[in-house]
Formats: C-alpha cells, sequence, structure tokens
C-alpha cells in the first residue's frame, strides 16, 4: 500500500555529496521530509524521497553546502509527463473506461446453485424463454418478479432467492426433497375404476382393500382381464341384488408373468483409434463473437472446448471468454467381438433389460435364455419368469340393474 | 546535582503513575528482529551514517549500531528502520 502511494506521489532518486551529510538528514527530518532506501556509497550518499519535498531542498542544499543529483524519476507523475504527447494511448485508456461502465450496466453470467432435481440447462433455458440472458441490461430484470415466476414455473422449488452482484445474476434455489409428480389423470376424471391385469399370467397373491376381487391366488388371468372389480353389488334380504355402488378398486396384486427377450447385435462394430497428436487453439470471445485461428480438421476428430469467462472482480463478469479448442483427430476401424466378448456384451445387454423391466419390489424367478453367435451376429431369445406386483387402472362398465318386477312374478 | 534531583523526582513520579519509560524519561524505543532489522523511535538525529556504522543521537545518549551494509530503509521525524547483517548496538551514555 505504501509502495503504491509512493507510486502515485512520484519520487525521486538522489545522490547526496556534502560535508556535513548528518545535517542535511536532519534538515529534512525535522522539516518533515521522509527519506528512503537511504544508502551509502563511498563519500556520498543516496536516497529517495517524494517528487514535491525535493523542491523544497533548495534550502538544505544552500545551507550544507551539498551537490545533490537526481538518478532517476519514478512514478506516476513522471510516467504521464513523459506519455503526454501519446494521445492515443490515454484515448485507449479513456475507451476503456467507457467499456467497462457500459459492461458494467449489462448481465454477463447466469449462476445457479442450489438445484439438484431441475438442472442448470432446464432452468437456462426456461430464463430465457423469458427474456433473461446474458447481455440483457441489468435495469430490465425484476428479481421480485423473477422469483414468482420461478417459483411458479417448478413446483418443486420452495424457497427460491435472485439477486444482481455486479454483473452476475444469481438465483439461489432450494427444492423440496419430494419433487411433485404430475398426477394420474385417470385418477383425477374418475369416480371409479376396475383394476385390470396388465400382462398375461398367474394371480399369486390379492389383498383387496376396497371392491370385488374376481380372481383368487392360483387363477390365470390375461391381459385386461378385471382383477378387482369396482362395481360392488349391494344385495337386498333375498340376496337380490339392489344396486351397484360404484367404487375406486384397490388392491395388492402379485401376478407371475413371463416376459419374452430377444436381443440381437452384430459382432463387427466400428472403433476409433487415435493415431495423431492432439491440437490446441487458444481463442476468446468478445461480445459472443468467437476470435480464434481454428480451422475444422478435415480428417475425422474430436472436438473439446475448454472455456473460462473472465472477471474483474469476483462479481464483475466480463463478456469475453477465453479458452482452447482441442482437436484429437481418430480413425475409424472395423472390430470383431471375440466370442468371450459378444457373450459378455450379450450379458450386460440382458442385465440392462432387466433393471429397466424390474422393479425393485419385483422378483425373478427364473429366465431362460439362450445365446447363439454366428460368424457375424450374436442372438439372444429366450424369456424371463417374473413375479411383479401391479394392476391397471381402467374405467367401470356401468352394469345394468336386474329387473326386479319380472323376478319377482316368476318366483310367485 | 540539580539535575539529578530532577530526574530523581521524575523517576519517583513516573513510578508512581506507572507511565511507560519512553515516556517519562525520552527513552529510546528499540525494535530488533533477528540480526536483519532494528527500528528506532525516539530519538534525535543521525549524527553519522556509513555503510559499517550509524551513529543515531538520543535524550539520554548516543547508540552505536554496528553491523554490514547498513542502509535506511526509512526515515523520518518518528522512526526509523535500518536493514542490514546487525553486529552489535552499544550504548554510549
Amino acid at each position: 500500500m505504501d509502495s503504491i502511494k509512493k507510486y502515485i506521489r512520484g519520487y525521486v532518486r538522489i545522490r547526496l555529496e556534502s560535508p556535513a551529510p548528518d545535517r542535511f538528514f536532519s534538515l529534512c527530518v525535522h522539516n518533515r521530509i521522509p527519506l528512503r532506501n537511504l544508502t551509502q556509497e563511498a563519500s556520498f550518499y543516496e536516497m529517495e524521497l517524494s517528487a514535491r519535498d525535493f523542491l523544497r531542498l533548495g534550502r538544505f542544499r544552500r545551507k550544507t553546502d551539498a551537490r545533490i543529483h537526481i538518478l532517476s524519476k519514478n512514478g506516476l507523475p513522471f510516467f504521464l509527463l513523459h506519455a503526454r504527447k501519446r494521445k492515443a494511448f490515454f484515448l485507449g485508456i479513456f475507451l476503456g473506461f467507457i467499456l467497462l461502465f457500459v459492461c458494467s450496466l449489462r448481465i454477463w453470467d447466469i449462476q445457479i446453485t442450489g438445484n439438484r432435481y431441475y438442472t442448470t440447462p432446464v432452468l437456462l433455458d426456461t430464463l430465457s424463454e423469458w427474456d433473461i440472458r446474458c447481455g440483457m441490461a441489468k435495469r430490465n430484470v425484476d428479481c421480485q418478479k423473477l422469483m414468482q415466476k420461478i417459483r411458479q414455473a417448478f413446483p418443486g422449488v420452495v424457497w427460491v432467492s435472485a439477486k444482481l452482484e455486479g454483473t452476475c445474476l444469481i438465483i439461489d434455489i432450494r427444492e423440496n426433497d419430494e419433487i411433485p409428480q404430475p398426477t394420474d389423470a385417470l385418477a383425477d376424471t374418475l369416480t371409479s375404476w376396475d383394476l385390470t391385469a396388465p400382462w398375461n399370467g398367474t394371480v399369486v397373491s390379492i389383498i383387496t382393500r376396497m371392491g370385488m376381487p374376481q380372481v383368487k391366488p392360483g387363477d390365470v388371468c390375461k391381459k385386461g382381464d378385471i382383477l378387482v372389480s369396482g362395481s360392488v353389488a349391494i344385495l337386498d334380504n333375498d340376496s337380490q341384488i339392489q344396486r351397484y355402488e360404484y367404487v375406486r378398486a384397490d388392491a395388492d396384486i402379485v401376478i407371475k408373468t413371463q416376459f419374452p427377450y430377444y436381443d440381437e447385435f452384430s459382432r463387427t462394430v466400428t472403433v476409433k483409434s487415435y493415431p495423431g497428436e492432439q491440437e490446441s487453439y487458444p481463442f476468446f470471445t468478445f461480445f459472443g463473437t468467437d476470435i480464434s485461428w481454428y480451422h475444422a480438421p478435415k480428417n475425422n476428430s474430436e472436438i473439446y472446448r475448454i472455456e473460462r469467462r473472465l472477471t474483474l472482480t469476483p462479481s464483475f463478469y466480463l463478456p469475453v471468454t477465453v479458452g482452447k479448442i482441442i482437436t484429437v483427430p481418430y480413425e475409424k476401424k472395423s472390430y470383431c467381438y471375440t466370442p468371450k466378448e459378444s457373450l459378455e456384451l450379450s450379458q450386460k445387454h440382458l442385465q440392462n433389460f432387466l433393471k429397466n423391466l424390474v422393479r425393485e419390489d419385483a422378483l425373478i424367478l427364473s429366465r431362460n435364455i439362450r445365446t447363439r453367435l454366428t460368424a457375424n451376429r450374436c442372438r439372444s431369445q429366450g424369456y424371463v419368469i417374473i413375479q411383479i406386483p401391479g394392476s391397471e387402472k381402467t374405467p367401470i362398465v356401468r352394469k345394468a340393474l336386474p329387473d326386479s318386477t319380472s323376478s319377482v312374478s316368476e318366483t310367485n | 546535582m540539580k539535575k539529578i534531583k530532577i530526574t530523581t523526582v521524575r523517576e519517583c513520579l513516573a513510578d508512581l503513575l506507572e507511565l511507560p519509560g519512553d515516556l517519562a524519561y525520552h527513552g529510546c524505543i528499540i525494535t530488533l528482529i533477528g540480526e536483519r532489522e532494528i527500528l528506532l523511535e525516539n530519538y534525535r538525529s543521525i549524527l553519522e551514517y556509513r555503510s559499517d556504522h550509524l551513529l543515531v543521537l538520543t535524550a539520554n545518549g548516543r547508540i552505536r549500531i554496528q553491523g554490514v551494509s547498513l542502509s535506511v530503509l526509512y526515515y523520518t521525524e518518528l522512526e526509523m528502520k535500518v536493514t542490514g547483517q546487525i553486529t552489535s548496538v552499544l550504548y554510549e551514555i
């Protein structure tokens, strides 16, 4: 800090030759002229003092019969004096300050923190739909409105804060641990339903909470068969159906079913090899325009882009990005899997299939899958027997009431 | 005789009021940082300065600082900082 102050004020380094240097020092110090970096060389002394103080030395020089030589002039005032003819230099500084001022009126970075479920690209896309994007004027950002909009658009967001810091818009989000899932449209519109079988299979267990069970454990069911009916028949004293009550059928049903499995892939694949060396091209982006001598490679290459936005202070982002584009040339080669690799890959496909198929509460009972290798292809075929809980909601077909008068006459 | 009396009275008063020594007796404050730096306060002036020694006048006498390649980093009315290889500090009362 002291050296910055010294530089701004300007200072000179002088050489003193005097028969009474101690008197000269005393005169300086008692007249409040601080001396710096005082050294002795043979019969003379060298020291630094501020440019303003130097002009006060005349009286002391005469009193001590001293000879003073200026060795160097340093600091901002001397620099400006030397550079006074360089008008373009000062114009550049002036324009630089104007540019910084203009940049400070706009947003150059949007930071989103605290989001887990709603990803940053999704949020940024939504913001850009609302015309909140990098480069927009800061005065057009209404943080209160923005927070309100985010809360409305993203129901999982329980708390949001938006603030402008420098040229950066910082959005902090707190999400609910349980993101509200879209509700079942059928459940909303219907007042009652049946539970039907989602697959062909055998009912393993059924625990009914509401509705009339139509099957019992061990029964075979086909896809679409009603397992639990939402039409509950109300009987009168003669065990005749008086009317139907329609309810929302609810039950835990486990069905043993058989899923077919088929997977086929070519044993010959195209793989990449990287024979060449990677090349790196530095670039910088100025107001969204890339400036670089990068040219698209003629041969096949993987292209990576690493970039970093420049900041003046931690929150003053500039519309300048620097980085490098890395190109890694590659060649495509044909490769044939060995039988062992083919079987491993086939197993991997099967595992993925089961992972997608089987939920946490399902149980794989057995699988019967055969893998055959031909010269060029690998084919897996078979079925998986699985015990899986599940049922589908189906709208109820209203039943007609039995004709009570005719039944009475028949009994008579 | 008179000077001794005044000094004694001053010392008694300073002890009674628990005044710090530099205020009471105009004592020079010397802060040594290793053998590379020495900070001096409460002095009057530099009497002699060479690269191998520095003679400083204080209210109670002179202080001679001896060493190698001594240079005065800054010298103001209040304090002075000397750097170099300091070998001895002598009081010449």
